[in-house]
């Protein structure tokens, strides 16, 4: 996982040193263009990353797996927390993808409910009331007392 | 000297001035709370409701939001890992661990003492020496610039642990982003793709959110959900052994945060990073940075602080803003028809010295809330995670989209929250990636205007003094350490285990164990 890490950095590195050359990497004089931060930078990762990934693949020790019967305090299994976080990742994606229909009150509000009721199973009266504070005081502080524009979406046009 | 510290505390101790102080703090620590809206947003989102007040009434209660906002920051750092400015990434590292570990009363009351303490250093250092000192930073130019930051990249890089390389390469990472967007020299739009958004640059505080708030949230679904605090509220208080040992830490932060602090453009974050830096180098308690050493909080905060009020040195004195929440109140002197500069000191003396004497009085109000309120802001984490870090990804969100009311932020903060996750997980330090980007611009601007100084000759860094002194310093920084430990593992090879010299480190050796401790 590390050496791959260290490969796209490398890969990242390449790309700004060759894409520099496409601004002016030196101006009249020698000095300094848009293009000479970028090329150097780019440089100095691709070649730090690729000296990492050396490193990496020469010391290369199994990575340790994560015990199948590794609890947390809700007595949920390391394969179960994967699921979660990929969960949470697909939901937070949806929410933000709906902000332009919905608006950004009810999108959030809804992933705020979704998430303790459905992922964490948290009571759902509970739940409810906690997602219900959270929009309330969003909308005093952030739409009412500092007057920031937030899509409404359908509430706007409703 | 006294004499105008007594005429400013006239002016700043009548009732319509100490309402107005302690309404700045209270504004000012709210505003810091919220993810997002660091200081320099809430003095410009208030600066319109003080047009009607006398201008020394109006400037008193901007910098009570000043200096009120980043105690707010450092609460947020504390218990949701969500840095409200640059400046409080650092805070993150110790005392985010801290509160893990049912600490953060003391974390918080720390930052609020350390806060303090700096606060009071530099504001005496301020009223005595705000004319020579900004002399003296009219002397750093382009070169001097360039050389501090390249000694704020030195030390973060020396306390990125064993994994030196990883800490360059992550601080070259933060360089690159800063890179995006368009050039500060000819405003050329470098690696935009045609997107607009992209024009201006990839913003910090939505990376930092993202990277910290949503990756934190990320990491910790992956890990598994701590359990919620259960200590006593006595527990969260702060003990004397904690309070002794952030004595120096808090005394050094002070020290390295004005110095810094005095210097247009290097700002605080620089300050709180080095001053966190050097902490961990003469701490006898290095085994324990980034796992909840107290002065990892203590030394950062003091250094925050001093360097902001430091910031004022060159706005009061020579009208040149030292970040950018002294640029909108050098914006709010000019609404109020003050000129800021050297006269500024004998035209207007009871405005000037009526607001320094409002910082004394307003850091004192801060302390007094927040020392006995810091337990009790602790107990937040009773909430059980489930609970909170659903709340945390909603401010977090809202708060981006705030910044510059583009949904193009909130999309930021998603994907470098993912950044952040997989940083966290591949043990990759995140520090020098922010702090790469952050300085990127401000690097880039000093690099071309030394590169056009020198007509093209970058040695030209060489040959100024004062820039000299400052590389010869950060190269110190990295090779000295090298060479310790060189000539240290010479001698435990000259003294097997047992014999003389093998018991003379700070830390005992773990021989094929990585020594990571307190990478960030």
């Amino acid at each position: 996982m590390k050496a791959i890490a260290y490969a796209v950095l490398a890969c990242l590195g390449v790309a700004f040193f060759a894409g520099s050359f496409g601004y002016r990497v030196l101006l009249e004089h020698g000095q300094v263009g848009p293009g000479f931060l970028p090329m150097a930078a780019g440089a100095l990762l691709a070649v730090l990353n690729v000296v990492l990934l050396f490193q990496e693949v020469r010391q290369r020790r199994p990575e340790p797996e994560p015990a199948a019967d590794e609890l947390d305090i809700h007595g949920r299994t390391s394969r179960q927390r994967a699921r979660m976080l990929w969960w949470v990742y697909g939901l937070t994606l949806a929410a933000l993808l709906l902000v332009p229909i919905a608006g950004f009150l009810l999108s959030l509000g809804l992933l705020v409910l979704v998430i303790s009721t459905v992922i964490e199973r948290r009571p759902v009266p509970a739940s409810l009331a906690v997602t219900a504070l959270s929009v309330a005081v969003i909308y005093l502080v952030f739409v009412l007392f500092l007057e920031v524009p937030l899509p409404m979406g359908v509430l706007e046009t409703s | 000297m006294i004499d105008n510290l007594l005429l400013g505390f006239q002016t700043a101790l009548t009732p319509g001035n100490l309402l107005w102080c302690l309404v700045g703090v209270l504004l000012g620590t709210i505003i810091g709370l919220l993810p997002g809206l660091g200081s320099t947003t809430g003095v410009a989102v208030l600066l319109p409701l003080t047009l009607t007040f006398e201008p020394v009434s109006a400037l008193i209660m901007l910098a009570g939001i000043y200096y009120g906002s980043q105690y707010g920051g450092t609460i947020t750092s504390v218990l949701i890992s969500t840095p409200g400015e640059a400046a409080s990434v650092v805070t993150t590292f110790d005392g985010y661990q801290m509160a893990r570990k049912g600490r953060a009363g003391a974390a918080l009351s720390i930052a609020a003492i350390g806060s303090f303490v700096a606060a009071i250093f530099s504001l005496l250092l301020l009223c005595a020496l705000a004319p020579p000192f900004a002399r003296f930073a009219v002397n750093f130019g382009p070169p001097e610039n360039l050389a501090v930051m390249i000694l704020g990249l030195a030390t973060i890089i020396s306390f990125s642990g064993e994994s030196k390389l990883k800490g360059l390469s992550m601080a070259t990472a933060g360089i690159l982003l800063a890179c995006v967007g368009a050039d500060a020299g000819s405003g050329v739009g470098r690696f935009t793709f045609g997107q607009v958004d992209l024009l201006s640059g990839i913003p910090f505080v939505q990376v930092m959110i993202g990277l910290f708030a949503v990756g934190e949230v990320l990491y910790q679904i992956r890990q598994g959900a701590a359990a919620p605090l259960r200590a006593r509220f006595r527990d969260l208080m702060i003990t004397r052994a904690e309070l002794a040992r952030s004595r120096g830490a808090i005394a050094r932060g002070s020290v390295i945060g004005f110095l810094l602090g005095c210097l247009p453009g290097a700002g605080s974050t620089l300050a709180s990073f080095m001053a966190y830096g050097i902490e961990k180098r003469v701490s006898t308690h290095k085994d324990e940075f980034g796992k909840g050493a107290i002065e990892g909080v203590a030394a950062p905060e003091s250094a925050n602080n001093a360097a902001a009020n430091a910031n004022f040195v060159p706005t009061l004195a020579l009208g040149i803003p030292g970040g950018g929440t002294t640029a909108v109140l050098l914006g709010a002197f000019t609404i109020y028809g003050i000129q800021p500069g050297p006269l500024l000191f004998e035209e207007q003396p009871d405005l000037v010295w009526g607001l320094l004497a409002s910082f004394f009085i307003g850091n004192v109000l801060l302390l007094v809330l927040n020392l006995p309120l810091a337990p009790l802001f602790a107990q937040l984490l009773r909430i059980p995670y489930g609970y909170m870090y659903p709340l945390i990804l909603l401010t977090s969100f809202v708060g981006a989209y705030s910044i510059d009311n583009n949904l193009f932020s909130v999309w930021l903060v998603f994907v470098f929250g993912v950044v952040g996750y997989l940083l966290k997980r591949l043990d990759l330090p995140m520090a020098p990636l922010v702090l790469g980007l952050v300085i990127g611009p401000l690097f880039e601007k000093a690099l071309v205007q030394t590169s056009a100084m020198g007509d093209g000759d970058l040695t030209f860094i060489l040959q100024r003094p004062l820039s000299l002194v400052i590389l010869v310093g950060a190269v110190a920084l990295l090779a000295v350490p090298a060479v310790l430990k060189r000539r240290r593992a010479h001698e435990r090879a000259d003294h097997p285990a047992g014999g003389p010299g093998a018991g003379g480190d700070l830390q005992p050796a773990r021989p094929a164990q990585r020594d990571d401790v307190g990478d960030v």
